[in-house]
């Protein structure tokens, strides 16, 4: 097998090739994940990527690849992570 | 000027300023699809989520949205049209509206142009309004003067470092926007330009390290290290040059298409970087004939590298309307800049050497696809145009997988050619 020609990140490279694979108007609904916060971008992907999967079996053989699962779930905790550490720091007294 | 919100003075002095997002949704893009670019009279009119509207010409468009119409320069010039405050050529973004369109498998041609306008708008949209959000451009009326989204992202950019005069034609005759190469168009053929995600494309682009200003000249080749050159050990290096393809295979001689550009290269290409050095010297002869050598490369400026609110976010990196963006921020790094001084397009060294490592990337993809069997017609910008039959498109897909092509998107392409399902599994 030939080396890549351009690095990407496998993961990174799963997403895209989802993204590439939406129906379009699922593709124009992927841009408003801009406006959103961290937080709620990988809980919309999820959101889209389910729906384009009941339609589309290459994007469950992606979502098969080893990693990629694991790493969006790796994702989704981490930016969870993140917000709730950020609201403590802004609300303290919710804290527990 | 197009005006997005026109409020009192008054009022608008007594209100905080908005925020970059404030002022990108604020501002309405829209794209007129002419029935016949060689009028560039009646078309219909596009906004986003909105139904479309006949105009009987650009006359007709609203002037509190930026339009992007399907005519090009060209199209302007031949009928020596008066530029309107509010109308942009096709190629605003960087790239024709009918190219964005086939990225995203979106046809635009006759009667598909209701239902396919209205899915390229929303692109449109979104791409220009990132762009005002991510570089902060706080006042579109004034920002988005310019002819293109490139000439206004390259002024938002740091300046590059003044090139030395003897410099400046080396530098021309070693930039190569483009490379083509002719192969004859059969009936059964498919001309599809295969693209690589533009956000890493951009990213790994602008990775790679530019010379610094300080250049010394040898007058001949002497003390020129083939070797270390090839082993990318040798410093930075321009090198004027002579390609023998005396034994080269026809078919990769005319691959490498030193020079053969979509349009005549202004300047005669009788100097290369390093970078184009190393993989031309690979497949064919190259004669030094003397060089200039930078003392170092470093790193592309901070200041040069896409902005945070673009690349930060590894599901913002994967956005279609990021990828416009991010081809975009590299077109006006890549660019020529019009000089005061000289009166003529000037190229610098970060320019020059983007360009080579475009060039060379996209040679490595479009001779794997020739190897594979399939006829490449050009390549560049991170792209390359293949002629297909359209029995072998499914092959296409493919080898576009395995190259890590995302574009263009081959769902749409392979039903139009036929293929019913998603999936091409029936």
């Amino acid at each position: 097998m030939l080396a890549p020609i351009i690095p990407i990140d496998p993961l990174d490279r799963a997403i895209s090739q989802i993204v590439w694979r939406l129906p379009l108007e699922l593709t124009a609904e992927m841009d408003n994940i801009f406006q959103l916060a961290p937080v709620n971008r990988i809980t919309r992907l999820m959101e889209i990527v389910t729906a384009a999967a009941k339609r589309d079996p290459k994007i469950v053989e992606i979502l098969r690849a080893p990693d990629v699962l694991p790493g969006l779930r790796q994702m989704a905790n981490d930016r969870r992570a993140e917000h709730e550490a950020a609201e403590q720091q802004l609300n303290p007294a919710t804290a527990v | 000027m197009f005006e997005p919100n026109v409020r009192h003075r008054s009022a608008a002095i007594a209100e905080p300023k908005p925020t970059p997002r404030e002022v990108a949704e604020k501002l309405m893009v829209g794209i007129v699809l002419h029935d016949n670019r060689n009028t560039l009279a009646e078309g219909w009119a596009f906004l986003p989520h909105r139904e479309p509207f006949r105009v009987r010409g650009l006359f007709d468009l609203p002037n509190d949205v930026l339009w992007i119409s399907s005519g090009d320069f060209q199209d302007f010039r031949k009928l020596g049209l008066a530029q309107q405050h509010h109308v942009r050529r096709t190629g605003y973004l960087g790239l024709k509206l009918s190219e964005i369109a086939q990225d995203f498998g979106i046809r635009i041609d006759g009667h598909h142009a209701l239902e396919g306008g209205k899915a390229l708008v929303v692109y449109v949209q979104h791409a220009v309004r990132m762009a005002v959000e991510v570089y902060g451009l706080d006042d579109p009326t004034r920002n988005l003067q310019d002819d293109t989204l490139v000439a206004t992202i390259g002024k938002a950019l740091p300046p590059p470092a003044p090139s030395k005069d003897m410099l400046l034609q080396k530098l021309a005759a070693a930039h190569q926007t483009w490379s083509s190469n002719y192969t004859p168009f059969m009936d059964n053929s498919v001309r599809v330009r295969l693209r690589f995600n533009r956000m890493p494309y951009a990213e790994w682009l602008l990775s790679n390290p530019v010379p610094d200003s300080g250049w010394s000249h040898a007058l001949s080749d002497v003390g020129f290290d083939h070797d270390a050159v090839m082993a990318g050990t040798f410093p930075p290096t321009l090198i004027q040059a002579v390609i023998e393809f005396d034994g080269v295979p026809a078919e990769v001689a005319a691959l490498i298409a030193y020079g053969v550009g979509a349009s005549r290269q202004r300047a005669k290409r009788t100097w290369m970087t390093d970078v184009e050095y190393r993989w031309v010297s690979r497949h064919a002869r190259v004669h030094v004939k003397s060089y200039l050598v930078s003392p170092t490369s470093h790193p592309l400026p901070t200041g040069c590298q896409l902005p945070q609110g673009l690349s930060q976010d590894r599901l913002i990196k994967a956005l279609p309307a990021s990828g416009i963006v991010s081809y975009i921020h590299c077109q006006a790094l890549m660019s020529a800049k019009w000089s005061r001084v000289s009166g003529e397009n000037e190229y610098d060294v970060h320019s020059t050497w983007l360009r080579a490592h475009d060039r060379a990337v996209c040679f490595e993809a479009a001779y794997r696809l020739q190897q594979a069997g399939f006829r490449v017609s050009g390549y560049g910008n991170g792209s390359v145009i293949v002629n297909v039959d359209k029995d072998n498109l499914v092959g296409l897909e493919q080898a576009a997988i395995a190259m890590d092509f995302t574009m263009p998107r081959f769902n749409a392409l392979l039903q139009e050619f036929g293929y019913v399902s998603p999936d091409h599994s029936h």
